[in-house]
């Protein structure tokens, strides 16, 4: 998110040293001091009494509204960013939260339009792109929705793991289906951050989805070493195995499920999911001798 | 009228000219040492500089031999070091600066300890503060109240709980409110934190930048164990054998198909650790400043992130937010509003308290075993409301802090005030006993007296019953009584020469427990002396230990075997400097207004709150205990000492954490009042005269300890408050017999 704090003060600090200003400063970090005691009552008091002493500071304005926007408070948000828009048109963060709110609130199209009119302004904002492609998504504009996450990981120097699994189930909801799009986008995210689980897990469901046994099989082997001893892995790893018809190797898999489960710790091994997974391998050892 | 100096002023000038360049030049550090990701054989030390230099850190096992170094070449402000291939569960000291210079360090107080091997239990210490930035005095009051609790020294464990540097995170902010008021606990625990929604106005979690992602290096690639998460907004790392889980409540997705829970589920099913703490800043359950009846994040959190938790069996979640502190019963799947909560959800609603309703006990075994919930989050200011969730044992609007003592399977929580006052405590044990009692032994103690040994305490109803023990060759029992493990039949009377078998049945350990059916032991009664067939017992007394004095009780018939207690005759002994040869006690005391003074040599050693010219006086005392063999267990132990210029104020005995030597030790190298562990005693000197002071537990334990091998430190004596000073006979005092001394008795 943006940081509105002090450095909105900036230019006033720097421009004019009147002892008026000085005394400004005084009761700003007298009014900095009260709002860190925190509850949102507090703040928009303090801010409120800010905005008295200087009516026209956009920052202020959006200072609030992120304090309402963190509360929920829809409507107050909407107001203190449209303020700050019109107070100082070229603070174009609070085209940003504008959208965002109207995200918030279910109203698309009035998001969307806040948004690309922001991006057009900031076009290297991966906030912007990330919730205009979620505003996209709500809107079933699938394409359109990943062709922003796409830019919106391009621009982040750090994209979370959580911008390509969005990514990728807008990519699965997509007709027709790209799968070297979809494939690639989630390698492009262990190349960024390394094998870890969340983007493990969609590549074996992908392929899993695909029919590729042999290659969804690969990637859970690939899973982190503490994983590959848990019940859950084991039993993925049956089920795989049993779709890829590999009867034999399913059920040494199944069977490892249950084994697995007396070499947990006694606080681990009764716990519910772990239970589940051993009746699910029970359930499919029968199965699979039945056939 | 002026005379002339011209060259003397030159080289005056030139020589100021270069001693101000000099310091024009010197860096200054402007920020820490503050420590990150702690294992077993890594630290992370950083620190900023206001100028730029290259980053060199010196480390070793003593202040003065760092006589190791890792550098980073290259300058920058912003430094850190990665110190690797520490040994675990070791103490170094260390420096930091450049090449050319050592910015800070190089005491005692600039120390860390590794963590244990991964998955060993060991006793952790954890502190934790929520809220806390608020760069106020009642911020440094929860601060300094901890700093005053014993233990606070030996601190493994730091936990932020959110909104760590208040109004909106800056880097400014997270320097006053932050770093200045945490001076000496920074450069020795490791700190974790989790972003709160204030850290988190300047902080974006999503690219990880900001002054919160861009001051704290926190893991993401599983370099502390745990599972990878690929980002510092949450994380996972392990403890010994604790896995903590840190999630972040603010900025992140908190969908149960979000990447952070999906990940959660992963890594709390990988692992394999005793213990699993989750801590973040929106609570699930508070009706303090915030409400987590409407508030979405903390909706949020109790309907999608706590049914994973306790699915796989969290032990404790801690969070801030709300400005107060309130903690749960033994609680499992609530996840409505508060109305909703019903005593069902109370897996135990008693208070936690060995004292009260008696501990939590989470049954191995049990697939929904509860968890503890605290809102913590009054560190640096409260700011009440009702107060009232009814999911909560208690609920206070109070400044303090949360402190654990995680040792083994028991888990001891409490809650500090700002006042140094433990207003909340409760004990959570990871799995209830389910071993039985055995039989270890028994022995005819008279001729009609069998005494009986079993491996733990037994319960008074069942193993005081007299029927539930036989004995063969027509000897009948009359009557039991219990003592621990230990149970006294008074039988009819037996034959001098007989061998007999006791039969135990029916006698259950406190737990209840059951002893195995038909357990048997052999004994022989000898008019005098008895045998059991597992060992025969002594009758005579302990050796004395060497250069001290020492008595024995008289013989005794105990006996052992394999897995019972080791017993036999308490044994005292004496340690005081001149009798018997002994020398092996040291003492000195130390001034904070006189911090670099020794006063090794004196024949006094001093305490006081202020004595009128060197502030505060503390006395520091040793003894080498190394003559008590090992394997003994320390029974009782006190300390005599002579006054002569007595006091009307109360002085109290603390255990020392740090080492010291009698010709060196000041205030600067001890620190004594940060370097201190647990209050072992404390007395009122008002006569001039000799006091024996009877150590409590802790004391009984520190003496165990040194008994044990761990490193003595000694002891030290400090006022209550009172500035009406002590003065006692040390080590120096021409009188052997007013020299201080220990007393101890084991077994």
């Amino acid at each position: 998110m943006f940081n509105p704090s002090l450095i909105a003060f900036w230019p006033l600090i720097t421009t004019r040293r009147s002892t008026q200003t000085l005394g400004f400063l005084v009761l700003l970090l007298l009014a900095q001091s009260l709002c860190a005691h925190g509850t949102r009552d507090v703040r928009i008091q303090e801010l409120n009494q800010q905005l008295k002493q200087n009516p026209n500071n956009a920052e202020l304005y959006l200072q609030r509204g992120r304090v309402w926007i963190d509360s929920q408070v829809w409507s107050h948000a909407l107001d203190d960013t449209l303020r700050a828009e019109r107070i100082q048109p070229e603070l174009h963060e609070a085209l940003y939260w504008q959208g965002y709110i109207h995200y918030r609130t279910q109203k698309f199209t009035q998001a969307k339009q806040c948004l690309e009119r922001y991006i057009t302004l900031a076009p290297q904002s991966p906030a912007g792109h990330t919730t205009l492609a979620q505003v996209h998504t709500e809107q079933k504009n699938y394409a359109l929705a990943a062709q922003h996450f796409d830019l919106a990981i391009a621009a982040d120097s750090n994209p979370q793991p959580q911008r390509y699994i969005e990514r990728y189930r807008v990519l699965r909801l997509m007709q027709p289906a790209n799968p070297a799009r979809i494939e690639n986008g989630l390698k492009e995210g262990v190349a960024r951050h390394g094998e870890i689980i969340n983007l493990l897990e969609l590549l074996v469901e992908w392929h899993q989805h695909q029919g590729q046994w042999t290659e969804a099989l690969a990637w859970l082997n690939r899973y982190p070493e503490p994983l590959r001893q848990t019940p859950q892995w084991w039993l993925a790893k049956g089920h795989l195995l049993k779709h890829k018809g590999d009867t034999s190797e399913a059920q040494k898999a199944y069977q490892t499920v249950i084994d697995n489960l007396a070499l947990l710790s006694e606080h681990k091994r009764s716990l519910r999911p772990f239970i589940q997974a051993k009746q699910e391998a029970e359930a499919a050892l029968i199965a699979l001798h039945r056939t | 009228m002026r005379t002339t100096h011209q060259p003397w002023y030159a080289c005056l000038f030139g020589l100021a000219f270069i001693i101000f360049t000099s310091f024009a030049n010197a860096a200054v550090i402007s920020r820490g040492p503050y420590l990150q990701m702690g294992d077993n054989d890594n630290m992370t030390i950083r620190w900023r500089s206001d100028s730029a230099t290259d980053s060199v850190v010196r480390f070793g096992s003593s202040p003065s031999a760092l006589s190791q170094t890792v550098s980073v070449s290259g300058t920058r402000t912003e430094h850190i070091v990665k110190l690797t291939g520490l040994s675990a569960s070791t103490q170094y000291y260390y420096s930091v600066g450049s090449s050319t210079q050592t910015l800070a360090g190089g005491d005692n107080t600039y120390r860390f300890t590794t963590s244990p091997n991964p998955g060993t239990a060991s006793p952790t210490r954890v502190w934790l503060i929520g809220d806390a930035g608020t760069g106020t005095s009642s911020q440094t009051a929860v601060y300094n109240a901890y700093l005053n609790y014993p233990g606070a020294a030996n601190t493994n464990l730091w936990l932020m709980l959110g909104d760590n540097a208040y109004d909106s995170g800056t880097d400014a902010e997270f320097q006053s409110k932050m770093f200045n008021m945490y001076p000496v606990l920074m450069r020795q625990v490791p700190i974790w934190p989790t972003l709160g929604n204030h850290d988190g106005a300047s902080a974006n979690s999503s690219t990880q930048s900001g002054p919160y992602y861009d001051i704290f290096t926190l893991p993401k690639a599983a370099e502390v164990g745990g599972l990878a998460s690929g980002t510092e907004a949450y994380y996972s790392f392990d403890y010994g054998n604790i896995h903590f889980i840190c999630l972040d409540s603010y900025e992140t997705s908190r969908a149960t198909n979000g990447a952070m829970l999906t990940w959660m589920q992963n890594d709390i099913a990988a692992t394999d650790k005793q213990w699993i703490i989750a801590f973040f800043h929106h609570p699930p359950y508070t009706k303090g400043s915030h409400n987590s009846d409407t508030e979405s994040e903390l909706i949020d959190m109790r309907q999608n992130a706590l049914p994973i938790l306790e699915n796989y069996g969290v032990d404790l979640v801690f969070t801030g937010h709300s400005h107060s502190y309130e903690r749960s019963f033994l609680l499992d799947g609530h996840y409505g509003n508060s109305s909703t909560f019903t005593a069902s959800h109370k897996v135990d609603g008693g208070s936690g308290r060995e004292d009260g309703t008696g501990a939590y006990v989470k049954a191995p075994g049990a697939s929904r075993a509860g968890a503890v919930y605290t809102v913590a989050g009054a560190s640096g200011k409260i700011s009440g409301g009702t107060l009232n969730h009814p999911a909560m044992f208690t609920s206070l609007n109070q400044l303090g802090s949360v402190i654990l003592d995680v040792n083994g399977n028991r888990l001891d929580f409490k809650h500090l005030n700002s006042s140094g006052t433990v207003t909340d405590y409760f004990t959570l044990i990871k799995g209830s006993d389910t071993t039985p009692p055995t039989l270890t032994a028994a022995s005819a103690v008279s001729a009609s007296a069998v005494s009986v040994s079993f491996s733990e305490p037994v319960a008074a109803a069942s193993g005081g019953t007299a029927a539930n023990y036989i004995i063969n060759n027509g000897v009948s029992v009359n009557s039991a009584s219990v003592s621990g493990s230990t149970v006294t039949l008074n039988t009819s009377a037996l034959t001098s020469g007989t061998n007999y078998t006791l039969t135990v049945n029916n006698v259950q350990d406190v737990s209840n427990n059951v002893i195995a059916a038909n357990s048997q032991r052999s004994f022989t009664y000898s008019s005098g002396v008895s045998s059991s067939s597992s060992s025969s017992s002594s009758s005579s007394s302990s050796s004395s230990s060497s250069n001290s004095t020492s008595s024995s009780s008289s013989s005794s018939s105990s006996s052992s075997s394999a897995g019972a207690t080791s017993s036999g005759s308490p044994t005292t002994v004496s340690f005081q400097q001149g009798t018997n040869a002994y020398s092996g006690s040291v003492d000195t005391y130390v001034a904070s207004g006189a911090a670099s003074n020794n006063y090794g040599t004196a024949n006094a050693i001093l305490a006081d709150a202020d004595d009128g010219s060197r502030d505060k006086l503390i006395s520091l005392l040793k003894w080498n205990v190394a003559s008590i063999p090992a394997g003994k267990t320390i029974t009782a132990a006190s300390i005599t000492l002579r006054v002569f210029n007595s006091s009307a104020g109360a002085y109290n005995l603390w255990a020392m954490t740090t080492a010291w030597a009698p010709g060196t030790a000041t205030w600067n190298n001890t620190l004594p009042e940060t370097n201190r562990g647990a209050q072992i005693g404390s007395f009122t000197p008002t006569s001039n005269t000799t006091y024996t002071l009877t150590l409590n537990a802790a004391g009984i334990a520190l003496v165990q300890s040194w008994v044990n091998g761990s490193a003595n430190n000694g002891i030290s004596i400090a006022s209550g408050g009172t500035t009406d000073g002590v003065d006692i006979r040390s080590n120096e005092y021409g009188t052997v017999a007013q020299r201080p001394s220990l007393t101890v008795t084991y077994q």
